[in-house]
């Protein structure tokens, strides 16, 4: 059987990368004494697939994880078995790291990694460096509105190649203000992009992208990045959250 | 715990592992600061992941957080990269619990652990802007402590310290922390009345109140106390009901893989082998073992309380634990409930320790590791090693027969008395191994060729060990030796099976004049720092030619401190420190070894009146009693 959990990441431990968030898992759940399935051989490993790594530094409100269970668990009632689940996990947790959903996944669906197709994202500028943010904005709208492409040159590990970005920029809006921790006024600007492991567009390329086109030196403009969620494309190609819709 | 980190999001973002900086932890300590009377900075002065990977750190932590008015908090040596920059925007070296700076605290303890960190001990007072001498040091600066393995010769790094703590630390701390928070409250505090107060606690020196006269020669003439109450020796402190210390079963649980990634049970300090080269194993003594139900306690606890996915039994040999079969069959069986991984270092080669690791390591993957130190029987005999050519085969046959093909053997070059001979029997010994082998495993059995990998150190001679008088070669003939014995590997039958490396000369050089030193080197430890020396242990920080250098601006002469034979009348610098075994137990250990009289037997098997019976505790007491 396989929970797919959802979790939040905030705080001093967003400077924790992929890899170490994988181990500190690893570690919560043995002592949480989840019933989770472990690899065969001598140097047996829980089978979890993490959706999508996180950058070092950026805060996430929507990150999820696969756990296999072991084959002998059962139970009669889904919610509070998985609620016990998020309970044992969240109450050996408390260091930035919490368990917000769990659901069962059924039988033949992809893994959470092989799932994702876009992520939503909040970003804002650092030190309120933008001076108006509403004639600011109007022109990031314009960009995102007209027909002309974004052509950025995307950098794998193996080459470099001219993309399009305007295809993977599946929502973007902007002008929402918050307070910040110091009560200053913040202005942030809420995107989802193409995500997952054909097209996998980060929010910093795109704005500099934008930044390159307004004749801004990106250096100068720190951008600041949280990641809200992960989605998934349903049967129907609908972009769904990936954890609301696993039921058929 | 609050989300207010020491270091900017921007710096965090530009320096290499950022969590080396944040602290928040799980099971680190916190406590409110307006609850607590005394806070204490314990510091490893070397990277993150090696300083979290100490087990004495985590014991001291355990104790002092244990006492509700002290607060102990860690911190380690920033990276080069955050260094530059601590250095460059001006900010203070830091805590990581309450991410607050080290000049806030009451106390900053540092332990040292090996020699080639002393120029980071001058990066953490610099970077938290404490004087680097104790002599300069404001009524408003921490107490500046050291404690750990090199503090058996403190005197090369006694002027950066105020006071220096002898032995195992769980059993001073009270007094020097109660004596604080008296003379706090009754208004007679000062740092020299504290000094002088702390002086006349068991195991504690306070190097500045000792007058040390040299001779003509550069030997020491005399190391006396400036005043009436204060000790001229300093006892080694020991704690004899091992079983009931403190023992972090809590652990804090790193964010990043460190050294030691994995949880640690110490099963006994100390060791019942008299190595005549090994500092351990003299100054840890008497050895006393924790008992199994404590281990078995403790075990489960630490498991329980971190969920690491595996557990590493901590002592200096092993095999020596007298339940460790008893002990070993319950770890096992809890360990593959938990799908938890068994680390079995210093464990004896033999039919019981290999048929326990065919359980919990994979055979093909592993390999058998020996540390005969020594190639030749002669020399074996020399440095007490008690392991013969027959251990080493029987144990090598029987690995081969279940299945290992890969063999590490460890070995020190430049030992007293060592010949070229004693050099050339190493790939001798180890082609002996290989031809074994090929004789007790049929071709068709075998996985491809057998592997026997050489591994030479040069040894150093250590304070308080029957080799504290021995002579040390130039870099120049310690190389001469390693290539000896890779030409004599080359001309071996089975050459094609032996590999072999060894470890730089320089720092050995280093270490050698460090381990040895006296008063004088904290000069040269300074002029060094002061240009560009640190993270000396990190090969790609090391420079011998700035050492060098440094030597040469304060006088210092590495012959003198390292290359040359010591007589047993000369009045070596950490003379003044009691460690239990006596000066005059090293001598005849020494003469023993020089004059080849054999070997001297373990404590188990029969008391050689080292004098650490006077601890009243350990294995002095078992069985037979005191001899």
């Amino acid at each position: 059987m396989r929970v797919r959990l959802k979790f939040s990441k905030h705080g001093p431990i967003r400077f924790i990368g992929h890899l170490d968030t994988l181990r500190y898992f690893q570690k919560a759940i043995a002592r949480a004494k989840v019933p989770v399935k472990y690899s065969e051989g001598f140097h047996p490993h829980q089978l979890l697939s993490f959706a999508m790594p996180l950058s070092v530094g950026v805060e996430s409100d929507g990150e999820y994880l696969d756990m296999e269970l072991l084959s002998s668990v059962s139970f009669d009632d889904e919610k509070r078995f998985l609620d016990g689940i998020i309970k044992d996990l969240n109450d050996t947790m408390d260091e930035g790291i919490k368990i917000l959903s769990a659901k069962v996944v059924p039988e033949g669906k992809k893994n959470a990694m092989a799932s994702v197709s876009a992520a939503s994202y909040q970003v804002w500028y650092k030190n309120h460096k933008v001076e108006d943010p509403d004639e600011f904005s109007e022109k990031i709208m314009e960009i995102i509105n007209s027909n002309e492409p974004i052509i950025v040159t995307k950098k794998t590990k193996k080459s470099e190649k001219e993309i399009d970005l305007k295809p993977h920029i599946l929502t973007f809006s902007c002008g929402v203000s918050t307070f910040d921790e110091t009560m200053e006024l913040r202005f942030d600007y809420f995107m989802m992009l193409s995500a997952g492991s054909e097209n996998n567009i980060k929010p910093q390329l795109l704005m500099d992208a934008i930044h390159k086109r307004l004749g801004m030196d990106p250096e100068e403009y720190p951008i600041v990045i949280r990641r809200n969620d992960l989605f998934m494309t349903d049967d129907e190609g609908a972009i769904v959250p990936l954890i609301n819709d696993l039921s058929e | 715990m609050g989300n207010k980190l020491a270091l900017s999001d921007d710096i965090l973002m530009r320096v290499e592992k950022p969590a080396r900086y944040i602290g928040n932890e799980r099971n680190a300590t916190i406590k409110d600061l307006s609850s607590v009377k005394i806070r204490f900075a314990m510091c490893f002065p070397d990277v993150y992941e090696i300083g979290m990977s100490n087990i004495g750190i985590q014991i001291l932590y355990e104790m002092m957080n244990r006492r509700p008015d002290v607060y102990c908090e860690r911190v380690y040596s920033p990276w080069p990269d955050l260094d530059k920059i601590m250095r460059d925007e001006n900010i203070p070296l830091f805590s990581l619990e309450t991410q607050s700076p080290i000049k806030d605290f009451d106390f900053l303890g540092i332990t040292l652990q090996y020699e080639m960190c002393y120029s980071n001990i001058l990066q953490i007072l610099d970077l938290s802007g404490i004087a680097l001498r104790s002599s300069d040091r404001n009524e408003d600066d921490p107490i500046v402590m050291a404690g750990g393995a090199c503090t058996y010769n403190p005197e090369p790094v006694a002027a950066f310290f105020d006071l220096i703590y002898i032995g195992e630390g769980e059993t001073s701390f009270d007094p020097l922390f109660d004596i604080y928070n008296k003379m706090k409250e009754d208004g007679t505090y000062s740092r020299v009345a504290y000094l002088r107060e702390a002086s006349k606690v068991p195991g504690i020196y306070v190097p500045s109140l000792y007058d040390v006269t040299y001779n003509e020669d550069g030997t020491v003439k005399s190391f006396e106390p400036k005043y009436e109450d204060v000790p001229k020796t300093i006892r080694k402190q020991v704690i004899t009901d091992l079983s009931n210390g403190p023992y972090p079963t809590k652990p804090i649980i790193p964010y990043i893989q460190v050294t030691q990634d994995r949880a640690v049970l110490e099963i006994q300090r100390g060791c019942i082998r008299g190595c005549r080269f090994c500092q351990a194993g003299m100054t840890y003594r008497p050895n006393r073992e924790k008992d199994i139900e404590t281990l078995k306690k403790q075990a489960i606890e630490i498991l329980d309380n971190t969920g690491f996915d595996e557990i590493s039994l901590s002592s200096l040999s092993s095999s020596d634990y007298e339940k460790l079969p008893e002990f070993l069959d319950f770890l096992i069986e809890e360990c593959e409930k938990r799908h938890v991984n068994i680390s079995l270092p210093s464990l004896r080669i033999d039919a019981f320790s290999l048929s326990v690791m065919s359980k919990v390591q994979d055979v093909k993957k592993s390999s058998i590791t020996f540390a005969p130190e020594a190639g030749s029987q002669r020399l074996r005999d020399v440095i007490n090693k008690g392991l013969t050519v027959e251990d080493i085969m029987n144990g090598s046959r029987q690995a081969f027969l279940g299945g290992w093909n890969k063999v590490k053997f460890y070995f020190m070059l430049g030992l007293p008395t060592e010949t070229d001979e004693d050099v050339k029997a190493i790939p001798e010994l180890s082609d002996s191994v290989a031809m074994l082998y090929y004789d007790t495993i049929p071709k068709e059995e075998r996985h491809g060729r057998c592997n026997i990998n050489i591994s030479t150190s040069f040894f150093v001679p250590k304070p308080f060990t029957p080799f504290q008088w021995a002579g040390m070669f130039p870099p120049e003939e310690y190389l001469r030796k390693a290539h000896l014995l890779k030409d004599t590997m080359r001309a071996q039958l089975n050459q094609k099976s032996l590999s072999y490396q060894y470890h730089e000369a320089d720092v050995t050089i280093l270490e050698g004049v460090f381990a040895r030193g006296d008063r004088k080197l904290s000069d040269a430890i300074e002029y060094a720092y002061k240009h560009g020396a640190l993270f000396d242990a990190w090969s790609e920080f090391f420079s011998y030619e700035r050492w060098l250098d440094a030597f040469e601006k304060c006088n210092i002469s590495i012959p003198f401190y390292a290359y040359r034979e010591r007589t047993v009348e000369e009045k070596l610098p950490w003379d003044f420190i009691d460690i239990g075994v006596s000066r005059r137990f090293l001598e005849n250990e020494w003469k023993k070894a020089t004059e080849e009289r054999g070997i001297t037997n373990n404590c188990r098997d029969k008391c050689s009146g080292c004098g650490c019976a006077t601890y009243g505790g350990g294995v002095c007491f078992k069985e037979r009693g005191v001899d």
